[in-house]
C-alpha cells in the first residue's frame, strides 16, 4: 500500500507547496498560503473524522472550512475516505500555478505512476491471454489434423468483425448514410487521426482501443485508491477486466475510450476540478451517448461539494452543460449532413424501436430461456449470457444502496452514476430473440458496480468464483467471437 | 548436488524427534513454535484450537519431547481419545474448506464452458436443442472411452494393458450404484480431485507456509490441462495417491507411504518413480550420517545399521504393486510387461534421450505449414507447457527459489518423473509431445516452485490468467470432441 509512503512523501506541506510557487505575484503567494492554511484544517479534520462513528455523520457534524479567497468550501468527512484526497485538492485548487511551475506535479505523477506499476500485471496477462486466444482459436477453424494453414495476419484479422466495421467505414468515407450516425464520432475520428501513421484505420483502432484501455485502468485504479483504498482498487480492475465481455475493451469498439473518458471526468468531479469534469464529459459524450449520464454525477457532487447549498453556486457549474453540448454538437452536424438532428437517434430506433418500462427486457428474456425448449439451445444460452451479466450488475448495484456494502453518502455519486446508466440500459430492449443483446457489452461502462464487487470480493469464496466464472466465461466469448460467430 | 538436509538430521539426537528438520525449520527451534507461525497464518476463524492442534501433530508424529507428549501418557481416558481423533480430522478439515473456493470455482467454470461449448456445436441462430445427455457425453472423449471400456468388460486385448487397473477396477465398483461407467469415473475423479487438492495443501502448508499452499493449489488447478482432474481420467486418482504417499513419508509412517504408493502404481505406471523419494526420504530421516566420510569404517557401518531396518523393505510395496499387474497380465496373456510392448507398438513411445522430444517438436514446428497451421499450434502448446515445467523443475534445483534444508526431496521427485517422462517421447514424425502437457500435471513439485517463486503478484497474475485462459480454451475443444490428449 502507497498510503504511508505517500503521507511521508508529503510530510512538510508548507513546504512543499511553496516550493511549487514560481516566482511570481504575491497574488499567488497569498493564494498558495491560503491554501496549505485550508490543508492543514482538512489534516485536523480528518483526524477528528477518524474517531466519528461513521462517515455519513461525520459529514453532518464538522464544519464547514470556507477558503476566502479561492471560493472553495471543503467538507471535512469527504476526506476521510482518500487520505491523500486532501491533499491533491489543494494541489488542484492551485491547479493554475502548480500545472505551469511543473514541478508541482512531482507527487501526483509519482502516484500515477505507481497505480500504472500496479495495474499492469493485471493488463499484461490479459492482453497476453488476448494473444493466445487468437493463436488458439484457429484450432476451431481449421479441422483436426489438417494439413492447411492460416495466413499470419489471421491474429488481428480475426479481431475484425461486427461492429469494427461500421466505426471503419465511418473512419474512412465519414457519416455517409443517417443511419451510420447511430455510432458516435469521436472514435472514428480518432482513427482517422492515427491513420496518418499506420494507414490502415483497423489498426490505428486496435492501438486506440487498447492505449485507451490502459490509461482507463490507471484511471480506474486512482479513482478507487482515492476514494475507498488500494486493495480494493486492484481488485476492481482486475474484475473489470475479466468481466465476461472485458475483450471488447481490447477490439476495435469504442467502449475503452468511453469509459477511459468517464472515467477521467469522474475523476476530476471528485477533486472539484468542474472544468476538466466538464471538458472529459464532453468527449466521452462525443465518443457514447450514454457519456450524457454523467451529467447525474456532476449535478450531485457538485451540490455535494457546496453542501447543497444554493447560495455557494458558482459560475462554474455551467461546465455541466458540457455533457448535453456534445450531444447538440452532433445534432448539428447530424442537421447539416442528413437535414435530420434526430438522426442518431432514428438510427437507433432501428435496434431499440421503442422504450420500454425497465425490468420488461428481462422478462422478456427469461420467458425465451424457458420457451426454449432446452437449456443446450443457441437462443436459451445467448440470452442466459445476456441475462445473468445484467442481474449481476443489478444486484451490485442495489448493493450500493443498501446492506451492509453499502456507500457512504459521501461517495453517492458512484451509485447515482450507475443506476442511471443502467436504467438506460434497460429502457431500451431490442425486439426480436434476443431482448437484451449487447447490455453485457454496455455493462462494462457500468463501472461502480465493480466497486461494490470489489468489496464482496474479500470474501474468498466470491473472489475465485468470481473469477472462474466470468474468466471461463471471457475466453469462451473471445473464442467465439474471434471466429466470426454471432457475439452480442 | 549438495544435501543440505544431511547435516541437518545429523544433528538432530537420535533418541528425539527423527522429524524435527522436516519442517524446514531448524532443528533447534521447538516444532511448536514454527507450527503456530504456520497455522495462524491465514486460516479464518476457528484458531482456538491451535494448540490443540500443535499438541496432536506432535503425537502423530509420535514426538516424546515435546510438551504435549506428557499429556498423551498421563491421560489416556476415552475422552482424550476422541479429542485426539478429533484433533486428527481437524487440520484435514480445514485445509478441505481453504482449498473448497477453487475446487468449486474451477468446477462451476467447468459446468458452465460445457454448457456454452454447445454453440460450437451448433450453427448461429439455429433452433436446435440438444438432448441433456449431450451434456455428461461431451466429456467421455479418447481415454475416458477406453477406461469405460475396460470397466465394463475387462481386458479383451493384451495391448488395453497400458491403461492400469485400479482406476477401472474403482469404476466397476462404483457401477453397483451408477450403472454407467462413465458417470462413475467423473465421481471418482473429482472426488479424488478435492482429495489431491486437500493433501497438496496440508503438504506444502506442513512444509513451507499456508500462503504458498493456497498457491500452489490455486496454480495446479488452473494449469491447462487441469480439466482432465475433472475427466474420466487417472489423472486426480493417480496424484490423490502419490501425494498422500508423500505425505506419509515426510512424516516417516512408511508402511502406509508403501501402501499408497502401490495403489498409485497399480493406477498409472509413473507410480514406480515414488520409489526415489520413498529412499531419498528414508535415508534422510534415518540415516546416520555421523563419521560416515572418517576412514575408520565405523561410521558407514553405523549408517548401515541406521538404515537396515524393518521399514527399509515397506518401499518395496511400490514394486509389488507393478509386480501384482505383471501377474494378472502374464496369467491373462502370456505376455510378460504386455503394457510397455503396447506403447511401443501401438503408441508409438520408445526409449529417447530426454532431450530428443523437445528438439524434434521444435523441428516439427519449423517443417509444418505454416505457424497457424493444426500441428504447429498443437506442438507449440506441448512444447510450451513441457518447457515451462522444465524451466520450474531446474528452478527446483538452482537459483533463490530451489528446495533448500529438509526439503530437497521434492526436488528428486520433481527431477527423476520430468527425466523419466521424457525418456519416452512418440517417435512418429508428428507429435512427438503428444499427451506430455497432460502428464506434466503429475510432476507437483513444479507448482511448489511456482507459488514459491512469486512473491510479488506479477508473475502470479500473469501465470493465472495465461494459464487459465489456456486452460478454458482446451477444454471447449476437448469438450466439443477435437483431438486434445
Amino acid at each position: 500500500m502507497h498510503l504511508p509512503a505517500d503521507s511521508a512523501h508529503k510530510g512538510t506541506p508548507s513546504q512543499s507547496t511553496q516550493s511549487n510557487i514560481p516566482s511570481g505575484s504575491s497574488d499567488t503567494l497569498v493564494l498558495a498560503e491560503e491554501a496549505t492554511g485550508d490543508r492543514m484544517t482538512t489534516a485536523g479534520d480528518r483526524a477528528t473524522a477518524r474517531v466519528a462513528p461513521t462517515i455519513d455523520e461525520a459529514t453532518d457534524k464538522l464544519p464547514v472550512v470556507p477558503a476566502p479567497s479561492g471560493g472553495k468550501t471543503t467538507v471535512a468527512g469527504d476526506r476521510a475516505m482518500g487520505e491523500d484526497r486532501a491533499i491533491d485538492e489543494a494541489t488542484d485548487s492551485l491547479s493554475p500555478v502548480a500545472a505551469s511551475s511543473g514541478k508541482g506535479g512531482r507527487a501526483s505523477w509519482v502516484k500515477w505512476y505507481e497505480a500504472l506499476k500496479s495495474i499492469l500485471p493485471i493488463y499484461i496477462g490479459i492482453h497476453l491471454a488476448f494473444f493466445v486466444t487468437s493463436f488458439l482459436s484457429v484450432l476451431f477453424v481449421l479441422s483436426d489434423f489438417s494439413k492447411q494453414s492460416m495466413p499470419i495476419y489471421t491474429l488481428w484479422q480475426s479481431w475484425h468483425h461486427w461492429d469494427t466495421g461500421n466505426f471503419l467505414v465511418v473512419a474512412v468515407h465519414g457519416y455517409t448514410a443517417p443511419n451510420q450516425t447511430a455510432f458516435f464520432p469521436l472514435y472514428p475520428i480518432f482513427e482517422r487521426g492515427l491513420m496518418f501513421i499506420t494507414n490502415n484505420p483497423f489498426t490505428a483502432g486496435l492501438i486506440i482501443s487498447d492505449v485507451a484501455g490502459l490509461v482507463m485502468l490507471v484511471v480506474l485504479y486512482r479513482l478507487v485508491e482515492e476514494d475507498f483504498d488500494a486493495e480494493r482498487a486492484y481488485r476492481t480492475v482486475l474484475y473489470l477486466s475479466v468481466f465476461p465481455t472485458a475483450f471488447f475493451l481490447a477490439a476495435a469498439y469504442n467502449e475503452s475510450l468511453f469509459i477511459c473518458f468517464a472515467l477521467f471526468s469522474f475523476y476530476y468531479m471528485r477533486h472539484g476540478n468542474w472544468w476538466l469534469a466538464g471538458l472529459f464529459g464532453f468527449l466521452a459524450t462525443l465518443t457514447r451517448s450514454s457519456g450524457l449520464f454523467l451529467l447525474v454525477p456532476f449535478c450531485y457532487e457538485y451540490l455535494r461539494q457546496h453542501h447543497f447549498n444554493l447560495r455557494t453556486i458558482r459560475f462554474d457549474i455551467i461546465s455541466g452543460l458540457a455533457m448535453p453540448a456534445a450531444i447538440g454538437a452532433f445534432a448539428l452536424y447530424c442537421y447539416f449532413q442528413f437535414h435530420d438532428a434526430l438522426a442518431s437517434l432514428h438510427a437507433q430506433a432501428y435496434w431499440h424501436p421503442r422504450m420500454h418500462i425497465p425490468g420488461e427486457g428481462m422478462i422478456l428474456s427469461l420467458r425465451l430461456i424457458t420457451h426454449s425448449g432446452g437449456l443446450l439451445n443457441f437462443q436459451a444460452i445467448h440470452n442466459l449470457l445476456d441475462l445473468v451479466p445484467d442481474l449481476l450488475v443489478l444486484g451490485l448495484i442495489m448493493l450500493s444502496f443498501v446492506g451492509p456494502w453499502k456507500l457512504p453518502r459521501n461517495l453517492w455519486a458512484y451509485g447515482l452514476y450507475a443506476a442511471a446508466l443502467y436504467l438506460f440500459f434497460q429502457l431500451y430492449p431490442t425486439t426480436g430473440i434476443f431482448p437484451l443483446l449487447s447490455v453485457a457489452r454496455y455493462l462494462l461502462e457500468v463501472f461502480p458496480a465493480f466497486i461494490i464487487l470489489a468489496s464482496l470480493g474479500k470474501n474468498r469464496t466470491i473472489h475465485m468464483s468470481y473469477l472462474m466464472v466470468s474468466g471461463a466465461t471471457l475466453f469462451f466469448l473471445l473464442a467465439q467471437f474471434l471466429i466470426g460467430r454471432w457475439v452480442l | 548436488m549438495d544435501f543440505p538436509g544431511k547435516q541437518k538430521s545429523s544433528e538432530v539426537p537420535r533418541g528425539g524427534s527423527p522429524l524435527a528438520g522436516a519442517w524446514g525449520c531448524p532443528p533447534d527451534l521447538p516444532s511448536s513454535t514454527k507450527l503456530d507461525i504456520t497455522q495462524t497464518d491465514d486460516i479464518p476463524a476457528s484458531d482456538t484450537n491451535v494448540n490443540e492442534e500443535t499438541a496432536k501433530i506432535a503425537a502423530f508424529r509420535g514426538n516424546s519431547t515435546n510438551p504435549s507428549g506428557e499429556r498423551t501418557s498421563t491421560t489416556e481416558t476415552g475422552n482424550n481419545r476422541n479429542q485426539r481423533i478429533k484433533s486428527f480430522w481437524m487440520p484435514w478439515y480445514r485445509a478441505s474448506r481453504t482449498i473448497l473456493p477453487i475446487y468449486l470455482a474451477v468446477h462451476l467454470a467447468f459446468f458452465l464452458i460445457t454448457c456454452f461449448a454447445v454453440l460450437f456445436v451448433l450453427k448461429d441462430f439455429s433452433s436446435q436443442t440438444l438432448n441433456i445427455d449431450n451434456w455428461l457425453h461431451s466429456w467421455s472423449h479418447w481415454d475416458a472411452n477406453q477406461y469405460d471400456y475396460i470397466a465394463l468388460r475387462g481386458y479383451e486385448q493384451w495391448w488395453k494393458t497400458v491403461f492400469f487397473p485400479l482406476y477401472p477396477l474403482l469404476q466397476r465398483c462404483l457401477m453397483i450404484f451408477t450403472h454407467d461407467p462413465l458417470f462413475a469415473g467423473l465421481i471418482i475423479s473429482n472426488v479424488a480431485g478435492l482429495g489431491m487438492l486437500t493433501v497438496l495443501y496440508r503438504l506444502v502448508e506442513e512444509d513451507f507456509d499456508a500462503e504458498r499452499a493456497y498457491r500452489a493449489v490455486l496454480y495446479l488447478s488452473v494449469f491447462p490441462t487441469a480439466f482432465f482432474f475433472a475427466a474420466a481420467y487417472t489423472e486426480s486418482l493417480f496424484l490423490f495417491l502419490a501425494l498422500l504417499s508423500f505425505y506419509n513419508m515426510r512424516h516417516g509412517h512408511w508402511w502406509f507411504a508403501g501402501l499408497l504408493g502401490l495403489l498409485a502404481t497399480l493406477t498409472r505406471q509413473a507410480g514406480l518413480f515414488l520409489l526415489v523419494p520413498f529412499y531419498c526420504e528414508y535415508l534422510r530421516q534415518r540415516g546416520d550420517f555421523k563419521d560416515v566420510w572418517s576412514s575408520t569404517g565405523n561410521g558407514i557401518e553405523r549408517l548401515l545399521r541406521s538404515l537396515l531396518r524393518f521399514d527399509f523393505f515397506a518401499g518395496a510395496l511400490i514394486l509389488v504393486g507393478m509386480g501384482i499387474f505383471v501377474v494378472y497380465c502374464y496369467y491373462r496373456f502370456h505376455i510378460l510387461f504386455p503394457f510397455s510392448r503396447a506403447e511401443g507398438l501401438y503408441w508409438n513411445r520408445d526409449l529417447h534421450d530426454p532431450s530428443w522430444g523437445i528438439i524434434r517438436t521444435i523441428q516439427v514446428i519449423a517443417h509444418s505449414p505454416g505457424f497457424l497451421s493444426f500441428s504447429a499450434l498443437r506442438n507449440m502448446l506441448d512444447l510450451g507447457q513441457d518447457l515451462f515445467i522444465f524451466v520450474l523443475i531446474v528452478l527446483s534445483l538452482l537459483g533463490p527459489w530451489r528446495f533448500r534444508g529438509a526439503v530437497w526431496t521434492y526436488a528428486v521427485y520433481g527431477v527423476t518423473l520430468y527425466l523419466c517422462l521424457q525418456l519416452y517421447p512418440v517417435r512418429d514424425f508428428s507429435f512427438p509431445l503428444q499427451s506430455f502437457p497432460r502428464y506434466m500435471l503429475e510432476v507437483f513439485p513444479a507448482f511448489i516452485v511456482l507459488a514459491g517463486i512469486d512473491q510479488h503478484r506479477r508473475i502470479n497474475l500473469v501465470y493465472l490468467v495465461a494459464s487459465a485462459s489456456l486452460l478454458f480454451l482446451l477444454l471447449t475443444q476437448y469438450v466439443t470432441g477435437h483431438w486434445i490428449t
